[in-house]
């Protein structure tokens, strides 16, 4: 499997990883992003059986949210042709409801939780692929940061596990990041379930839910991102924003100079590049110290 | 005119316009020397050769007065459609009308070169956060910012999803800055499922029938939007009158590009038959006018071939170009290096191939969208690719990438491979900047060793 250069560290770190992984495993791929979409043709190569979903950009019409439904469809017979079965009603109620209870718990966290454990939860939560919330030594309501430093949101690209040491530069410079709205923390949730449309007709609900209500900045238009970070920069009491990209994700490189004059607070550009490294780390040390002088 | 097919610089034509005035004389008013263009700050063209019959020089007229047009049609009372990415589709739709003309927002992607950055957009593009790591494209944003390549349409369509995010973020920042945009959706074009209802697209391939569904509903509300905006009903018939007008635009094209592409010597220099293919995508703002202009060009092209003249020498390397350039240099680059063009992927095929007249109208339209080359897997790009190479006999392949398209990266690869191994013919990328004059060398360097490589490998 050959990476051409061009590609953007995400899409790059997801087929090596998939490299990893036996072959007869199958990967599913969404067209939320071009780079993504196009990986899934690499993944291809390997024989592997890959599913590439598409995720409608356009979501103000009825026709856009029932090639949605259909995509899911599509996935539930992809998914039974490479040995699944297909649950029964109840069977689909019953999991979905589990997964909303367990995303509740995850949310409760979220007043609780320092931001970075916070952030980790959720990217557990998300990747892991099964419901149960672990318990964790700080879950009580003292374990949320009492630093005074100005409180700071972040959005952008997914985060990669490397990418948390943000937390603590934003610490050391006298800030405190309060909000992980990336892809990978609280923007990637969907909307709690509506439990009585969920009986009546679960999968129409799962559309909802995900569909309906995941504010991405690949939607287009994508004005609904611009309501749910509006509303996130009250709640959390945000002073600054921290918008992260990364090279060839033109979606969020795109969008910086518009979130920035929108914004009503001030807003960090940081672009990750390829990824962070040592010497990198110390410019951008630099740079978040100046950033969150400007906040204080 | 009855001069010998060549290649000559803008002073040579400047020379005999009084000549081509004196013949001409019933020419349509926008035809004039090309001089007054570079005055108008079209400096690039004093650096290209451009083929020496009053066809051509007619073709180079009718690209660079587009504004105009775009201009005297909305004084005329008709309505405007800025339509961006589809690459085809919507001009179709909007030519089917009495009162709206279509045009592509996305054409000032050539302002930098053809002004020579003179134009200053891409640093209005820098300012508004679109940099030089996207695409040339986002020379788009400051000639809305500036208003003064083309009047701002009264209707802006744009087809989202499985396009390049480039172009998606570009124009959704073009909608943040406060021109709306009427989205519409283009699934990624998959492989059927089994026993999925499939149909027959042009150009090859198959899709599920319900990508198509998808489509055409896409199209008819896009449709509805045009009419709301011209005031005017777009009936099926109407439709299929466009349709028609629009495979007759297609199928002149096919036979130049047949001549252009097969006749020895070659009758028609690379760089006017991008020109030619790229007046196919809307028409240049004038559906009439624009048959003329091909029927013209195919006509001299024809004369030539039946001459035996070409405008350059016989039994040239043949070579198949992959991508538009953002240079216009680069293709007279390829014929100052020995080569000639001998088939094209300029990412639009499916502007190229005939629309079926023999469906409901929306539903053929909608066949032929989701036949673009982009949507799908570049797997299915790379066979087409090597089905054309098979078709028009080349014997190597330039891949010209796109500065900042992120999709290059991954085509390249694909498109390289297959070829390769397919049909075991060299391959060359290179990297066409908008003003490609300090890569020239090194392009110049590629491009003659594959020459030479062809020449070598035919003995």
């Amino acid at each position: 499997m050959g990476i051409p250069a061009g590609v953007c560290p995400f899409a790059q770190a997801w087929l090596a990883r998939l490299e990893k992984e036996p072959t007869e495993d199958i990967a599913i791929f969404v067209t939320v992003c071009d780079q993504m979409r196009r990986a899934a043709e690499v993944a291809e190569e390997a024989n592997r059986p890959v599913f590439l979903m598409h995720v409608p950009a356009t979501w103000q019409t009825a026709s856009a949210q029932r090639f949605y439904r259909e995509e899911l469809e599509r996935l539930g017979r992809f998914l039974t042709r490479h040995g699944g079965h297909p649950p029964t009603r109840e069977a689909l109620i019953e999991t979905l409801e589990e997964y909303d209870t367990a995303r509740a718990t995850l949310r409760g966290l979220g007043g609780i939780l320092p931001a970075r454990q916070f952030s980790e939860k959720i990217a557990v939560f998300q990747e892991r692929g099964r419901p149960e919330i672990e318990s964790h030594p700080n879950h009580s309501p003292v374990g949320r940061s009492k630093s005074p430093g100005p409180r700071i949101g972040l959005v952008g690209v997914p985060l990669m596990p490397e990418d948390r040491v943000l937390f603590g530069l934003f610490e050391q410079a006298g800030g405190e990041i309060v909000f992980d709205g990336t892809e990978s923390g609280e923007a990637g949730l969907p909307a709690p379930f509506n439990r009585r449309r969920l009986r009546e007709d679960p999968l129409g609900e799962l559309v909802e839910a995900y569909f309906g209500r995941i504010p991405d900045v690949a939607r287009r238009p994508n004005s609904e991102f611009y309501v749910w970070l509006r509303e996130r920069i009250d709640a959390y009491g945000l002073r600054g924003l921290v918008v992260l990209r990364r090279s060839w994700c033109d979606l969020w490189h795109a969008e910086v100079a518009r979130i920035r004059d929108w914004a009503p607070v001030p807003v960090f550009d940081l672009d990750l590049g390829s990824g962070l490294t040592v010497g990198a780390e110390g410019r951008l040390t630099t740079r978040i110290e100046a950033f969150v002088g400007t906040l204080s | 005119m009855t001069d010998t097919p060549r290649q000559i610089d803008l002073n040579a034509w400047e020379a005999r316009w009084p000549e081509i005035q004196r013949t001409r004389a019933d020419w349509p008013a926008y035809v004039g020397p090309l001089g007054r263009h570079v005055e108008d700050g079209d400096t690039r063209l004093r650096s290209l050769r451009f083929d020496n019959s009053a066809a051509a020089l007619r073709l180079w007229n009718f690209l660079l007065t587009e504004e105009d047009r775009l201009r005297a049609a909305r004084a005329a009372g008709s309505y405007l459609v800025g339509t961006m990415k589809d690459l085809g589709t919507v001009p179709v739709l909007a030519y089917s009308l009495p009162n709206a003309v279509a045009f592509y927002p996305d054409g000032a992607w050539w302002i930098p070169c053809v002004m020579e950055l003179n134009a200053n957009l891409l640093g209005i593009a820098d300012r508004l956060g679109v940099d030089d790591s996207f695409c040339p494209v986002r020379a788009m944003l400051g000639a809305f910012v500036t208003e003064a390549h083309f009047p701002l349409p009264d209707l802006l369509a744009c087809s989202v999803g499985a396009t390049c995010d480039d172009f998606s973020a570009i124009a959704q920042r073009l909608a943040g800055l406060g021109h709306p945009i009427l989205w519409w959706e283009m699934p990624h074009r998959r492989v059927p499922d089994p026993e999925e209802a499939a149909v027959e697209l042009p150009g090859g391939f198959r899709a599920p029938a319900s990508q198509v569904a998808l489509v055409r509903s896409e199209l008819e509300r896009v449709a509805r939007a045009i009419e709301n905006l011209c005031g005017e009903t777009l009936t099926d018939e109407r439709l299929a009158a466009g349709i028609q007008r629009a495979n007759a635009v297609r199928r002149t094209l096919r036979e130049l590009r047949r001549l252009a592409f097969m006749a020895e010597p070659c009758p028609l220099p690379a760089l006017e038959l991008l020109i030619a293919e790229m007046l196919a995508i809307h028409f240049c703002s004038d559906q009439g006018e624009c048959l003329a202009v091909l029927e013209d060009l195919l006509d001299e092209t024809r004369r030539r071939v039946q001459a035996r003249q070409g405008t350059l020498k016989p039994g040239a390397p043949k070579i198949f170009w992959v991508n538009p350039v953002a240079d216009l240099a680069a293709m007279n680059l390829l014929e100052a290096c020995g080569g000639r063009l001998c088939g094209t992927d300029f990412l639009f095929s499916h502007a190229l191939d005939s629309i079926p007249e023999d469906l409901d109208p929306f539903e053929a339209l909608a066949r032929m969208a989701l036949a673009d080359p982009m949507v799908g897997c570049v797997s299915d790009r790379a066979r087409r690719i090597c089905a054309d190479i098979r078709a028009t006999g080349a014997q190597a392949v330039v891949v010209s990438r796109i500065p900042g398209a992120s999709h290059c990266a991954w085509e390249g690869r694909v498109i390289r491979d297959r070829v390769q191994t397919e049909l075991g013919l060299p391959v060359v990328e290179i990297e066409v900047p908008p003003l490609g004059d300090a890569l020239q060398s090194s392009h110049r360097t590629r491009l003659e060793a594959l020459v030479e490589t062809i020449i070598a490998r035919n003995g």
